[in-house]
């Protein structure tokens, strides 16, 4: 047996969203609260050990 | 990677990461992976405010397991914070995180904390074999001079031009908007397209119809995905939703992606108060891929300031602050590097 589904307002979808936004919507739904921005980079250098 | 480049101690290396991050962290912890004997990936968050130890160690190792190659690590905490009674701060948080990243396969090897006035060990409090050292020794250090001399600056945030046009500029951006029909779109496409593989043929009366272009919703998300192309060595092409959220299959050409915020930049001195929001959001959204999330996320702001509530930065913001990386960044095969002289 299912049980109700209740929208609130702030599940209505917005008007006129474009893609890029609708996008980033679903992608949100799964995203779990983080640590705020993380900046990683990649710029690798040797040791001298 | 400068190959004549070696870094010697604790000082090269905490020289190092302004020069990786491309500024000066504050309040921030920086996970640094060894990759036998070389630094790997560096990792920046915010220092922990009321996350709890375990979930935020959890966070920074999940953050770091992209790079598959790391076999240990090291932390610069850099804060004017003190723990309780003058101890070290953070304690719990630098104790969790030492177990996770022991349980990860990359043990913490050691451990400095950057203040304002000084930096020292994190590990060991014994002031007579670790004392406080002054800052100059980082920025007199051999690391920082040869990073200096092969053309790293540490820049900073870039803060947008203020607009420089006429004040007849924003009825005429208007009245320049397209429609959004197929004909309108192919147009701007193909402008954007001239633009971008050549910034010197950018004019005043292109830059005004660029930026009405970047007001039609749909032809701002075509030409936001039409920045990243990838550079060679890949013959299909990636789906949109795939671009927006950096799962790129190849390196991009990461010259054109420099080339588009430089023309956004430009844009900007073009385009007035009310519609800057979207080039604002197109150059966050690339500082982002590009792995830079913390500037990412003041141009979102900016954006959002510019136009209260404009969705696609609204959306994008909380993307960065959800602490989400992007796939390209986190792929050292496909992540951006700064551009250094040899």
């Amino acid at each position: 047996m299912g049980s109700a589904f209740i929208m609130t307002e702030d599940d209505q979808r917005p008007e006129n969203p474009s893609a890029a936004e609708d996008t980033l919507e679903l992608r949100l739904l799964t995203a779990a609260p983080g640590t705020g921005p993380a900046d990683v980079s990649q710029d690798e250098h040797p040791l001298d050990e | 990677m400068t190959e004549s480049l070696k870094f010697t101690g604790p000082a090269d290396i905490l020289a190092f990461i302004p020069h990786s991050l491309g500024y000066q962290p504050e309040e921030s912890f920086v996970l640094l992976t060894l990759q036998g004997k070389k630094l790997g990936a560096t990792l920046r968050v915010d220092a922990p405010s009321n996350a709890a130890p375990k979930d935020y160690a959890q966070a920074l190792v999940t953050y770091l397991a992209a790079d598959d190659a790391a076999t240990a690590t090291v932390l610069a905490i850099y804060t004017n914070e003190t723990g309780p009674d003058g101890a070290r701060p953070y304690a719990a948080h630098v104790q969790a995180l030492t177990a996770a990243l022991d349980l990860a396969g990359m043990p913490l090897k050691d451990a400095w904390i950057i203040t304002a006035e000084n930096w020292r060990n994190y590990l060991c409090e014994d002031s007579t074999c670790c004392p406080a050292r002054p800052l100059d020794a980082i920025t007199t250090s051999n690391a920082n001079a040869a990073l200096i001399y092969t053309g790293s600056l540490v820049t900073g945030f870039t803060a947008p031009a203020p607009f420089t046009g006429d004040r007849d500029t924003r009825t005429a951006i208007d009245a320049q908007i397209p429609q959004g029909h197929p004909d309108d779109l192919a147009r701007a496409r193909a402008l954007w397209a001239q633009i971008l593989d050549n910034p010197a043929a950018l004019t005043g009366p292109t830059a005004r119809q660029l930026a009405a272009a970047f007001q039609h919703k749909m032809i701002r998300d075509y030409l936001m995905a039409d920045v990243i192309t990838p550079a060679r060595d890949f013959t299909g092409t990636p789906r949109f939703d795939d671009i927006l959220l950096g799962h790129l299959p190849a390196r991009p050409d990461w010259a054109r992606v420099d080339r588009a915020q430089e023309l956004g930049f430009e844009l900007m001195k073009a385009t007035p108060e009310g519609q800057r929001a979207p080039l604002l959001s197109l150059i966050g959204w690339l500082d982002w891929l590009k792995g830079k999330a913390s500037f990412a996320a003041r141009y979102f702001k900016l954006a959002t300031e510019d136009v209260t509530g404009f969705r696609l930065a609204v959306l994008l913001a909380e993307l960065v602050n959800r602490g989400l990386i992007a796939p390209v960044a986190a792929n050292k095969d496909t992540a951006y590097r700064p551009t250094r002289g040899q």
